[in-house]
This record gives C-alpha cells, sequence and structure tokens, in this order.
C-alpha cells in the first residue's frame, strides 16, 4: 500500500486483517495475565479470610469449653459440699479432641494471693489463649494440672479435699 | 482459517473457564470451612446441658432431702408414744420401714432417664440416727426457766449441742422499759462467737414488734415485724418473722457446737418449739446431755421429748457423664 493510497483513504484489507491478528494475540495475553493475577489474589485474600475466621472460631471454641470446663467445676464443687465427704464423686465431659483443626489442652493455676484458680484453655501451640476464673465454696482448691483436650473428667479427691481435672 | 481461529478463541475461553472454575472452588471451600465451624460452635455451644454438668444429680439431691425431711417429721409426729428404756427406738423401727419404698419411688423415677438414683440406709445401721430432744413450750407463759421462783430469766436451756426447727411466737411484751427478751447462741469451740435476737415491741401505741440480731455484741441487721397488737411468730429455719422474710435470721449462722440461752425470758410471754441435738460432734452425747431440760423436769409450762434430730443416708446418682456417692445427714431446718 503506497502513501498516496492511504491519504486518499484507501486501505489494503489484508493489512487491516494482520493488525487485527497481532491485537488478539496480545489482548489474550493480557487477559491471561491479569485472570492469573486476579486468581492469585483471590486465593491469597480468601486464604487469609479464611484463616482470620478460623482463628476465631477456634477462640469461640476454646470460650465454650472453658465456660463448660469451669461450670463442671463448680457443679462437682457443689456436690461436694456435704455433712461427710463423698465416697465417690467425678463428672466426665467429651469435649472436642481439636477445636477447627487445631489440639488444645486445659491448664489449671492457683493464685497464691487468693482463694481463686483459674482455667486456661489454650491451642497446644499457645498461639490462642482463653482464661476463666474459678472460685471454691466447698473444696480447698483445684489440683494445679495440665491435660489435653477431649474427654476430661473432674474428680473429688477426699484425701486432700481438692478438685482433680484429669484425661478421662 | 476461519475454523482454525475459532478454535484458538475456544482454547482460550476454555482456560478462562478452567481459571474462573479454580477460583469459584476455593471460594467455596473456604465457605464450607468457615460454615461447618461456625456450625460446630453452636453445637458445641447447644451440647451443654445441666444434667451433662451434673446439676440432675444436685437438684435430686435437694428432691431427696425435702423427701426424707418431710419423712423424718412424719416420723417424729406419728411415733412418740414409746417411753420405755430406749425412747428412740420406735422412730429407728419407722425408719427401717419407711426407707425402702421411699427409695424404691426415687429409683422408679429416674429409672426412664437413664439414671440411676439410689437412697439406701449406711452399712452401719447405728450411724443412720442422731437422736434429739423436742423442747416445747405449748402454752402461753413467760420464757423464764420452769419451776424457779421468784422467776430466774436468764438461763441456758440447751448445752453445748445444735438445734433446729427453732420457732417462737411472742404474746406480748410485758414491760417495753425493762431489757428486750434474747435468745442467745454461745458458740462453745476455741473463739467462738456470741449471737443473739433480740426480739421487743416499739415503746409506741402504734408500733411493731421488732427483732435485732447482734454477732459478738454489735448490732448487724433488724427486721420490723407485725404491729406489737398481734402475735408475733418467728421461723429461724424459714428466716420468717411476722410471717415476713427476716434478712437477720438468714445470717444467723452460729458454728455448732453452741449453748442456747435465753435472756430476760421474764419479760415476754409466748410460745416456742425447738429440737436439740442429743449427740456431741464426736457422735456421743455430751455432759450434761443437751437439753439441761430433761423430760423428768419439766417444770412450768416447758417440756421436752426424744425425737429424731436427723437421719443419715447413702446417696447415690449415676448417669452417663456423672458418678455421685455420698452419706447425706437430714436435719431440716438446723441452725
Amino acid at each position: 500500500m503506497s502513501g498516496s493510497d492511504r491519504r486518499n483513504g484507501h486501505v489494503d484489507p489484508s493489512a487491516r486483517v494482520g493488525e487485527r491478528a497481532v491485537s488478539s494475540a496480545v489482548s489474550y495475553s493480557f487477559i491471561i495475565i491479569i485472570t492469573l493475577t486476579l486468581t492469585a489474589g483471590l486465593v491469597v485474600g480468601t486464604d487469609a479470610l479464611v484463616e482470620d475466621q478460623r482463628q476465631q472460631v477456634v477462640t469461640d471454641q476454646l470460650d465454650v469449653v472453658g465456660q463448660q470446663m469451669v461450670a463442671t467445676i463448680e457443679t462437682t464443687d457443689r456436690l461436694s459440699a456435704t455433712a461427710n465427704s463423698p465416697d465417690s464423686l467425678a463428672i466426665t465431659r467429651d469435649f472436642p479432641q481439636q477445636l477447627a483443626g487445631s489440639a488444645y489442652q486445659i491448664r489449671v493455676v492457683n493464685d497464691p494471693s487468693a482463694t481463686d484458680s483459674t482455667v486456661y484453655v489454650e491451642t497446644v501451640d499457645g498461639d490462642i489463649s482463653i482464661a476463666v476464673r474459678v472460685r471454691l465454696r466447698s473444696a480447698s482448691g483445684i489440683r494445679e494440672t495440665e491435660v489435653a483436650g477431649g474427654e476430661t473428667r473432674v474428680r473429688y479427691d477426699p484425701v486432700s479435699d481438692e478438685l482433680v481435672i484429669e484425661d478421662a | 482459517m476461519v475454523t482454525g481461529g475459532r478454535r484458538v478463541c475456544v482454547g482460550r475461553r476454555g482456560q478462562l473457564l478452567l481459571a474462573g472454575a479454580f477460583v469459584l472452588a476455593v471460594g467455596i471451600i473456604g465457605l464450607t470451612f468457615v460454615l461447618n465451624t461456625s456450625v460446630q460452635t453452636d453445637s458445641l455451644a447447644e451440647s451443654e446441658t445441666g444434667v451433662a454438668r451434673g446439676s440432675g444429680a444436685l437438684s435430686m439431691r435437694g428432691a431427696v432431702r425435702a423427701d426424707l425431711g418431710d419423712f423424718l417429721d412424719t416420723v417424729n409426729q406419728q411415733y412418740g408414744e414409746d417411753t420405755g428404756s430406749d425412747p428412740w427406738e420406735n422412730y429407728r423401727d419407722a425408719y427401717r420401714d419407711g426407707l425402702p419404698p421411699l427409695a424404691r419411688g426415687v429409683r422408679d423415677h429416674h429409672a426412664g432417664g437413664g439414671r440411676l438414683v439410689n437412697v439406701s440406709a449406711p452399712a452401719t445401721l447405728g450411724t443412720a440416727f442422731d437422736d434429739g430432744y423436742r423442747v416445747t413450750q405449748d402454752s402461753t407463759d413467760s420464757f423464764a426457766e420452769p419451776g424457779t421462783s421468784p422467776p430466774v430469766d436468764d438461763w441456758r436451756v440447751v448445752s453445748a449441742s445444735t438445734v433446729r426447727n427453732v420457732t417462737f411466737t411472742f404474746d406480748r411484751e410485758l414491760s417495753p422499759s425493762n431489757p428486750a427478751f434474747r435468745v442467745v447462741f454461745d458458740e462453745t469451740g476455741p473463739g467462738g462467737t456470741t449471737w443473739a435476737l433480740e426480739v421487743y415491741e416499739q415503746p409506741t401505741a402504734s408500733g411493731n414488734w421488732e427483732l435485732q440480731l447482734y454477732v459478738g455484741g454489735s448490732p448487724v441487721d433488724s427486721c420490723t415485724g407485725p404491729p406489737r397488737s398481734e402475735r408475733a411468730r418467728l421461723d429461724v429455719a424459714a428466716a420468717q418473722f411476722g410471717n415476713e422474710y427476716c434478712s437477720a435470721l438468714d445470717r444467723l449462722e452460729p458454728a455448732g457446737p453452741y449453748n442456747v440461752g435465753f435472756r430476760n425470758g421474764d419479760n415476754v410471754r409466748g410460745q416456742f418449739w425447738l429440737i436439740v441435738d442429743r449427740q456431741g460432734p464426736d457422735g456421743t452425747p455430751p455432759s450434761p446431755t443437751p437439753p439441761v431440760l430433761s423430760p423428768q423436769i419439766g417444770g412450768g409450762s416447758t417440756a421436752s421429748e426424744p425425737v429424731l434430730y436427723g437421719l443419715q443416708v447413702t446417696y447415690s446418682y449415676h448417669s452417663s457423664t456423672v458418678d455421685y456417692e455420698a452419706p447425706l445427714v437430714i436435719a431440716p431446718g438446723e441452725v
């Protein structure tokens, strides 16, 4: 195609087809790159969202387990309140082995300056931990201990007048 | 050429669809995971039931206590005729006869719920009973020591023991200007505290009965009773003064054993009832045997008679989560 033809507005149809073919290839490349980038961003974003949600779920479930554990301790304490010590007293709770895929443990720490104890329910890696305080009215205290999640027993020990938390 | 170009376009579109499907799959998997864990949290929270936690054992223990308390009251009311060498024998027989049907009822009631609840007598029958005396002043009289002239108005009713079902009715105060009547609970243990209930009429024509609780000589709480023109009923176990709740009575918690005495007993007229534990803390009757008033003396309007102070049973509760067995001492209304 000569310069006079362009000036006159005449364009060779075969030349237009060649230019369009080049444009499509570039466009497709761009589309694929953009698609991959968006996909990668979406995957990374979703992963972060899921991880945040998982952490929240684990925290909620630790909280639920902690509250149920303390409620069980308080019930055991009330059951131990008799004129003579109970011959046997144990309450077994079937907690999940894992919470949202995370293993966890239950730990009891006594406050040396008070009559309170604190029950910690925490993931094994220590990332998430919740604490619930408990005060006994009848038994003299809770034995300091650490047990893995799962089936757990709260038992009254008449010899030491203590509550003992152990794996069932 | 055109056909080949379409093939290329279809291939690219397929890749796009693949990428889109991948994104969609990741999203759905993430959403499923989040929803599943949320549902699991709900389930975990909803799995908390009182039965699993053991509150069933607690409420059942309360029901058994109430039933046995009623049973004890019935036994004490219906089997008091025997005055032989062992005046408590009739009560014991009534207990032996009455406990098995009561235990069977408790067992049957809970068998359907997958729980084994039982009440049984202790292996050693001697520990099943706690002998006592009911001290009463059934007719309206002053609360001075019976059989004394001139009346001794400061005297000990119970010596080194515990009491339950303490009830008074006050007819009138003889002289509001004189020191008020007091019931004193004097703890006999080391460093024991003195608890006292003072009852008097307000010194005005439209006044009411008043009750004041003292601990260690200091006033700590008070209640206003009915108008002084009416009789005032004082029920320590129910914490009621004039059929109204009285917080001061709820705070009366002397640690046994304690002496129970009346002060200024000659300044008030009325009736009273109480049940005294015959046995000391070590299980043997202390000396002098409470109450100070013996059945033979019974001077004035005051008398005492043998009754059962308390019962002991073995209560057991077994479910899928709870394993509980404990001795229960039944002494309703114990101060």
